[in-house]
């Protein structure tokens, strides 16, 4: 039989409705989610203990453990952040916001699915080092001059840029079609200021990612000039290398406000509905997204601070990083007064999002000890920001988590099994803390060593490694209960009906 | 009842777990051994403001939120509120602009506190003539993958270990031969990024003798590990005396 002929499969491939999109990345992003955990469990594993030898890592694609590790910890940044997290928020985006506004679909269709087939690729050959001789093993921040041909001549730097290019032509698509959906899509009565938070937050990703994705575009565009046409932009000897690292946070730094603004939104329209109460200051919300997302593209530079530039840009940037977080705990505040006077009750989507508001106080309140220049002099590089990212990114992922919950109702017709959610909650939520707070003691091991305990005081870290280890465990059992669940309530849950929530937003009412 | 307890059991535990979370920001730093140092004295000094200030607030914030939790849990019997959310109604505006400007107002006013601090300690580290000891004494810091070279006034080298006198201003020139490195002595809190083709300035004094690890912390390649050296600190005439011969 040709294989062109089978329904279920051609309606797979050629379509281009915002729901079936939204579902394709659904499913997609969840198995790059599984990669990135693979990937940090294989980390734990190395780490638990000290001088752990590598034997594990020598069957490893080439003969170098070192660089096997490297291209662990870096396949585990990029997958998490850019494939994971990002396109799990544009999964709903895809099939809520079309719903949420009252617009038929996306303003253009065709363009949508172009976006995730595009996504979906690049992630596929941006992993793909892993078969063909080793992935890109450089960081996910890409420093130049390790990046050029001299110090990683092999392909995965190669593949890494390629699927990245693949990845930002899929965003820019993406980004257009939403501003052009929110803005021009609205069903008629709609004044702007009644799009719901989900919406809201949608719009301001869109617009932060467009402004920042082109600048990466560019410097990978440099980069593979360097490396495939002997240009010389960021080994050049008049400051090339730290060109790289301007471009690079010029985008990686906003791009956490990517991952964290549809995460925001997502709990805005979550709480309320469980605390049976409006959102509290949804004004000031909006405000304060405003006020965030342009500073977000001015607080770059402290990622750079010990780069040896001016004294003045390093206090500089840190007062708009610590201005930064004024918004974003106006925000929070928000989120948890809005509990105030209302008839809460827990079920699995209400328990992540509150989860995500818990975990997310201490990852923002270590962010305000790492904005200050003269603090991060020390712990930059180090165990401790590894756990404050985490504890952040932690948060955004519970966030979208909760999402998970809330709308699978909306996307599968039945509720996932609250028992098996339970479990998966806080096996998530304890693993969470149990697998960072450790990390935050090590404020003198540096990052990406996959050997440590050369002295007596380098055996301490052990302690603190080893319970580490344990919580990376506790978070996978608990994503296996998910993954458990997800399939079997597709079948077995319980009938959601139209309005299983008693939600207030549009796509609840929708067929 | 059952399930209450068993709700309660679990808000209780995941109180508990933030906070204990929230306490290893307290203890950050608390492992560390061999701190010596003007830098660290003044590092720990404003490390320990912000650690303060930050516990106090998210501790605040999280008394709050659990008795918001606790307070407004639903009961056997308790009504929707009037204005819950209906399908189909655009929820009514909630909130006091006065709320979110006190907040705003009092982060903002912690923060600028902080900041104070921030650029003072900036300051400092850009300013040798801050030490109290002799000196200064220049020693060129050059990275190689994967080892240091260190080059000192009289043109001797020494690799990976680093071999200075105590009560001394010294100020490190540190660059690299290949790609980006960081050179972090963390029981001095000092850190500097070594990058091509440009030279990177850092000092230190420090009163204590003894041995401190020094570490690669930026990823330089697939030895990156193995990048390591000891800063030495040594009696002034131990110096003089060894600095002379071939001292590595």
């Amino acid at each position: 039989m040709n294989i062109l002929e089978n329904k279920t499969l051609n309606r797979w491939l050629t379509t281009t409705n915002h729901k079936d999109v939204g579902l394709m990345y659904f499913f997609a992003t969840l198995l790059f989610g599984f990669i990135g955990l693979l990937l940090s469990l294989l980390i734990r594993i190395q780490l638990y203990q000290p001088n752990n030898g590598t034997a594990w890592l020598d069957w490893a694609p080439g003969d170098d453990a070192g660089a096997f590790y490297n291209s662990m910890v870096t396949m585990h940044g990029a997958v998490m952040v850019l494939f994971f997290v990002s396109p799990l928020s544009f999964a709903f985006a895809n099939y809520v916001v079309p719903l949420q506004i009252g617009a038929k679909d996306m303003a253009f269709p065709r363009l949508n699915a172009l976006s995730f087939w595009t996504f979906l690729f690049g992630g596929l050959v941006a992993a793909s080092g892993f078969v063909f001789g080793g992935a890109a093993d450089v960081g996910w921040t890409f420093y130049s001059p390790l990046t050029s041909l001299e110090y990683s001549p092999g392909n995965g730097v190669n593949l890494a840029g390629a699927g990245l290019v693949l990845l930002i032509i899929s965003v820019t698509a993406s980004t257009i079609n939403f501003i052009v959906t929110i803005l021009y899509h609205r069903q008629k009565n709609m004044d702007i200021w009644d799009m719901p938070m989900f919406t809201w937050t949608m719009l301001f990703t869109v617009i932060l990612m467009l402004t920042i994705f082109p600048i990466l575009l560019a410097a990978l565009l440099m980069l593979v000039g360097d490396r495939l046409f002997e240009t010389v932009f960021f080994i050049d000897e008049n400051r090339g290398s730290i060109l790289w690292g301007h471009l690079f946070w010029f985008f990686g730094h906003p791009e956490v406000y990517v991952v964290l603004l549809p995460e925001l939104g997502m709990l805005a329209e979550i709480v309320p509905v469980f605390a049976r109460k409006p959102l509290y200051g949804k004004r000031y919300i909006i405000y304060s997204l405003i006020v965030g997302t342009v500073l977000s593209v001015i607080v770059w530079v402290h990622h750079m601070f010990i780069t040896g530039i001016d004294p003045l840009l390093r206090e500089v940037m840190s007062v708009t990083t610590e201005l930064i977080s004024i918004p974003f705990a106006v925000i929070m505040i928000c989120l948890i007064a809005t509990l105030y006077d209302g008839k809460i009750t827990f079920p699995t989507a209400n328990l992540f999002a509150l989860g995500a508001i818990g975990i997310f106080v201490i990852g923002g309140v270590t962010g305000v000890f790492l904005s200050s220049a003269a603090i991060d002099y020390h712990l930059r590089g180090t165990y401790y920001l590894v756990a404050h990212f985490h504890y952040t990114l932690g948060a955004v992922t519970l966030g979208v988590v909760a999402a998970v919950y809330y709308w699978y109702p909306l996307m599968f017709g039945r509720i996932l099994d609250e028992r098996l959610g339970k479990l998966h909650f806080w096996g998530s939520f304890f693993g969470t803390i149990l697998t960072m707070t450790p990390l935050f003691y090590l404020t003198d091991m540096p990052r990406r060593i996959y050997v440590y305990g050369a002295n007596e005081h380098e055996l301490v870290w052990g302690d603190y490694h080893f319970w580490a280890t344990i919580g990376a465990f506790v978070v996978f059992v608990a994503q296996l209960i998910f993954l458990y669940n997800l399939i079997r309530s597709y079948s077995h849950g319980r009938e959601a009906g139209s309005n299983p929530w008693n939600g207030s937003t549009q796509e609840w009412g929708s067929e | 009842m059952k399930i209450n307890t068993i709700r309660l059991f679990g808000l209780l535990a995941a109180v508990f777990a933030l906070v204990f979370s929230n306490n290893a920001l307290a203890c950050a730093s608390c492992i560390e051994t061999g701190t010596t140092g003007v830098h660290a004295e003044k590092y720990d000094q404003l490390m320990g403001w912000y650690l303060l200030i930050g516990g106090i607030v998210s501790l605040l914030v999280y008394a709050w939120f659990t008795w918001l939790l606790y307070k407004f849990r639903a009961s056997e019997g308790s009504q929707d509120p009037e204005d819950a959310p209906k399908l189909g109604e655009i929820p009514k505006h909630r909130g006091d602009p006065k709320w979110t400007w006190f907040v705003t107002v009092a982060i903002f006013a912690i923060l600028m506190g902080l900041t104070a601090g921030t650029i003072n300690m900036v300051e400092f580290y850009e300013n040798p003539e801050e030490g109290w000891g002799d000196g200064p004494l220049t020693v060129q810091v050059t990275a190689h993958r994967y080892y240091w070279e260190f080059e000192y006034p009289n043109g001797n080298k020494t690799y990976d270990n680093l071999i200075v006198p105590i009560n001394t201003i010294v100020i490190l020139e540190v660059t690299t031969d290949d790609v980006w490195h960081n050179f972090a002595v963390p029981s001095l809190r000092l850190k500097i990024d070594a990058i091509p083709h440009q030279t990177n300035v850092i000092w230190f004094d420090a009163p204590d003798v003894g041995e401190y690890p020094i570490s690669c912390m930026e990823l330089c390649g697939s030895d990156h590990t193995d990048m390591t050296g000891n800063l030495i600190l040594v009696e002034p005439e131990v110096y003089e005396n060894g600095i002379d011969e071939d001292f590595a």
